[in-house]
């Protein structure tokens, strides 16, 4: 089975007024076709760069650079109009602040028709009764009505279900999740992600589903990346990196994930902060925060190894024994 | 194991004073920081620099060209026109300082009230702000003109009172982010009086943007007093002033333009000084634009 | 049905500005030393005529009853006569008016034309030389004087080049392009501030536009840049555009026709101050607060076709 998105190596540096910044660092990536993959990591670490890297969405002050294959082509050698192709056709996007992301002048369905008529070169009522479809599909009620209606009158879940009929609307063959349910009450938080799987489940959409929690990953991903200082450290499926996973960090992430039923007195918590990199790591960038390190780790950097079938983690010291 | 340790992830250090006194030597403060001195002190040392009196009048030499007698030529009166702008200096002078020095005696202390304490007094103090924004100086001097007759004590109070809604905004705004700061909190809750808070927290942080702003404001006062003077609401003849003497050379734009053109550069000069210099030191001394 | 009650509170206030406006004008007038009928007659002036001069603008009754019988002849459309040349003063500025908002007009005209594109290029080029050259040109603007600048426009196409006229006005009935040749200037030195202000407010309002969420979404559903920017972005950002610059027209509009010697109704102001003209001064400031209320109830009515959430909320 080929890959639907087959990243290598892919590093970002930005150039900013104090020097430079690597976002990410030779990360490399697969998605099947239909596979939800879970992005994950905490604020900073580079998951939102690389997804958006690909596709080209990112500032001018930032140098791509690696291979992204997509479809037999590139991603990362593309015009820009050949990319435009791509963006909401082939792939799409939602984001996590649903209300400010759609724009306030303009009413749902005109958002969701614009790339229909886009793409698809459909004709305005066409446009307009796919989009009702569309809107049906997410599970939005009275679909017609809430058409002609502003942003600011729907509530975040809806939003957030409007950005995903916008999405889907061209049927991509991948769907790019950037933390689409931090922004939402907890209840409507799963009836999206519900909605994601039921997707996938329908239309056979690969997804790649970036978030920092934990808890949403176990929902409905299939597998796992975890990512740290803009490098992948582990991946996983998802049974096995809870059940046994191997990175320290990985660990930290989990234990500090609060479970009901056990009292504590402190939540657990990984010392210490993530760092900002200047250039590529030199070593492993999680040392100073590692319970585990010894002085290979300031030493060397420590690359992704195969420690069980289709379970790699890049550490010198990891975690055998599962949690 | 310290977080220096770890190859290329040191924070950037915190701006020493020395970089910071580096960038006030940047060509553009140096030439406008030169041309707003040079304009202060031109106006301060009139009498001492100027070669004649601004209204001598010599008709024997009425409209004559630069010589060595008279550096720039005279005027349609015969008056030296050099004397003339350098006097003309003392009246932008006076009333850019003084209209922008009466804005922010009545509009720190609302600025700093409102934002401060908030409630009903702040939203009403807001609101008339929004109205009185817009409001032009110009019909201001007209209406105080109208009464009192036209002078330019009375032209600096109409550009001093226009001015006052812009610097109640910034200071009301400037005050509304300070208050939420930890350390005026931490001042509120600790039972500090509250004219202390004001005085010793409140107050020295909004020096920096009153000064940035007062930067701004000179200039806008500036060009209103030479607007003022133009239409004969400012200074009366035969008190010179920059706006005055364009006026009166309008008749002979075509046979002495160097009268009109002489004013304009010097109101322009000074006026893009001041604005230069504005922009540079709200550049410095912004914390956020720090780091 | 917020949008009813958010018109009449609009309009409420509006009465009750023109009402304030009108009581600071006759009681600015009327506060004048010494008695306005010798003021208007003259020291010298004999009895009678001063009795006379009592009677047509009705000095001698009580301060409050003449304040009545000015706002009801207002309402009326009747302001009295001009002491200068005892012409109606309705009239005249029914004359004048129109002239000075043709002039604003044009004013307004040139500097959308020229500054709705100056913001988006600058916004979107931004930190290149032309955002440099374009923020640098606005800056000059800004630090010259409108009437400099008319002095300066006039001894440059007027003088030395002899393609438009220095002064002066013809009426559009009379000589449509003669009326044109007239105002361009004026009509660019007016503009010329407000183009300045306008680029600037367009260009930050842009980049605040560019940099936010719903433009990233825009770019991520494969819009071209045409797209985003002028469709997107410039009509988020156009809401700063559309804003009060009446204070800066009227004066600017008074000194332009001082300039240019053009009879407007910014000039009857002026010259009506010099003179002394009451009548006159009472009806321009009347009809001028008038003009400034109606025109801030036109910009809200304006802001609300643009943004739905004004419309929805009722408030701004």
């Amino acid at each position: 089975m080929s890959a639907l998105l087959d990243v290598r190596g892919l590093s970002v540096q930005f150039a900013s007024s104090h020097g430079r910044v690597q976002a990410v660092d030779d990360v490399s990536l697969t998605v099947g076709a239909g596979e939800i993959v879970g992005l994950v990591g905490e604020s900073g670490c580079g998951k939102s760069v690389a997804t958006m890297s690909l596709l080209r969405l990112l500032p001018p002050t930032a140098t791509v650079s690696g291979e992204a294959w997509f479809e037999g082509t590139n991603l990362l050698v593309q015009s820009p109009r050949q990319l435009r192709a791509v963006r909401g056709r082939k792939v799409s996007f939602i984001f996590q602040e649903p209300m400010s992301s759609l724009n306030p002048l303009f009413t749902i369905g005109e958002q969701i028709t614009e790339v229909m008529r886009k793409h698809l070169g459909l004709s305005r009522r066409e446009a307009r009764r796919r989009a009702v479809n569309l809107l049906e599909t997410v599970r939005i009620a009275d679909p017609a009505r809430r058409l002609s209606e502003y942003p600011h009158q729907l509530s975040g879940g809806m939003c957030q279900r409007a950005m995903i009929a916008m999405a889907i609307a061209c049927q991509p063959k991948l769907l790019i999740a950037d933390e689409p349910t931090t922004a939402l009450d907890v209840t409507i938080q799963t009836e999206v992600l519900d909605l994601l799987r039921d997707l996938r489940d329908e239309l056979g959409m690969a997804v790649i589903l970036i978030t920092h929690n934990l808890g949403v990953v176990a929902d409905i991903v299939d597998r796992v990346c975890v990512m740290y200082a803009g490098r992948k450290i582990e991946e996983a499926p998802v049974g096995e990196i809870f059940r046994a996973s191997h990175h320290p960090y990985t660990r930290g992430l989990i234990a500090a994930v609060p479970r009901l039923g056990n009292r504590v007195d402190r939540l657990e918590e990984i010392p210490g902060h993530v760092p900002v990199m200047h250039g590529p790591a030199s070593m492993c960038s999680f040392a100073p925060r590692c319970p585990r390190a010894a002085d290979d780790c300031v030493e060397y950097r420590p690359e992704l190894e195969p420690l069980e079938r289709n379970h790699t983690a890049a550490c010198f010291h990891p975690y055998q024994a599962p949690v | 194991m310290s977080a220096t340790d770890i190859a290329g992830s040191t924070i950037a250090p915190e701006p020493t004073r020395s970089r910071r006194l580096a960038f006030l030597r940047r060509p553009v403060i140096l030439a406008s920081g030169t041309v707003v001195a040079a304009f202060i002190v031109v106006a301060a040392l009139a009498p001492a620099i100027a070669p004649y009196s601004p209204s001598a009048t010599d008709f024997t030499a009425v409209l004559a060209p630069p010589s060595g007698r008279h550096l720039l030529g005279t005027d349609d009166l015969g008056r030296d026109v050099l004397s003339r702008l350098i006097y003309g200096a003392r009246a932008s002078q006076e009333a850019g300082v003084l209209a922008t020095a009466i804005a922010l005696a009545v509009a720190v202390p609302v600025g700093l009230v409102a934002g401060f304490f908030r409630g009903r007094l702040d939203a009403t103090i807001a609101r008339l702000i929004d109205v009185m924004l817009a409001f032009p100086s110009l019909v201001l001097a007209v209406a105080l003109s109208a009464i009192f007759g036209p002078s330019l004590t009375n032209a600096t109070l109409a550009l001093g009172i226009a001015a006052i809604p812009g610097l109640v905004r910034v200071a009301r705004g400037e005050t509304l982010v300070l208050r939420e700061q930890t350390f005026v909190k931490a001042a509120i809750v600790s039972a500090t009086p509250t004219h202390t808070i004001l005085r010793r927290h409140v107050l020295p942080n909004l020096a920096s943007t009153l000064i940035v702003q007062a930067t701004v404001t000179i200039p806008t006062a500036i060009i209103g007093e030479s607007m003022l003077s133009f239409l004969g609401l400012g200074v009366q003849a035969p008190t010179p002033s920059w706006g005055s003497m364009l006026s009166a050379a309008e008749p002979y734009i075509a046979s002495a333009p160097r009268l009109i053109l002489l004013p304009i550069a010097a109101i322009f000069a000074v006026t893009l000084s001041y604005n230069l210099l504005g922009d540079a030191l709200r550049d410095a001394l912004d914390p956020r634009l720090r780091l | 049905m917020a949008l009813a009650g958010w018109i009449l509170r609009r309009l409420t206030s509006a009465v009750i500005v023109l009402f304030l406006a009108s009581l600071l004008v006759f009681a600015g007038v009327h506060a004048l030393p010494g008695n306005a009928a010798y003021a208007l007659g003259g020291v010298e002036a004999s009895p009678e005529s001063i009795r006379a001069i009592e009677q047509e603008y009705g000095l001698g009754k009580p301060l409050p009853v003449q304040y009545f019988r000015w706002i009801e002849n207002a309402v009326q459309g009747n302001l009295s006569r001009s002491l200068e040349n005892r012409l109606p003063v309705a009239r005249t500025i029914g004359e004048r008016l129109p002239i000075t908002l043709e002039l604003a007009g044009l004013a307004v005209l040139f500097a959308l034309v020229l500054g709705v594109p100056a913001g988006v290029v600058a916004a979107t080029s931004r930190g290149s030389a032309v955002d440099y050259v374009g923020t640098g040109v606005a800056l000059t603007a800004l630090s010259i004087p409108h009437f400099a600048l008319g002095l300066l426009f006039i001894l440059l196409f007027a003088v030395h080049w002899h393609v438009l006229p220095a002064s002066g006005y013809v009426a559009f009935s009379h000589d449509p392009l003669g009326n044109l040749q007239h105002m361009l200037l004026p009509a660019l030195v007016l503009g010329s501030g407000l183009w300045a202000v306008m680029m600037r407010q367009l260009r930050s309002a842009m980049l605040e536009s560019l940099g936010s969420d719903y433009i990233r979404t825009a770019r991520a559903k494969g819009l071209g840049v045409l797209s985003v920017v002028f469709k997107h972005a410039l009509r988020n950002s156009l809401i700063t555009v559309v804003g009060l610059y009446l204070g800066a027209l009227i004066s600017g509009a008074v000194v332009t026709e001082q300039v240019f010697l053009i009879p407007g109704f910014g000039k009857l102001m002026l010259d009506s101050v010099f003179a002394r003209d009451y009548p006159v001064i009472e009806g321009v400031v009347l009809v001028s607060a008038a003009g400034y209320v109606a025109v801030n109830m036109a910009v809200d009515v304006v802001y609300t076709l643009i943004d739905p959430r004004i419309r929805a909320s009722g408030k701004t």
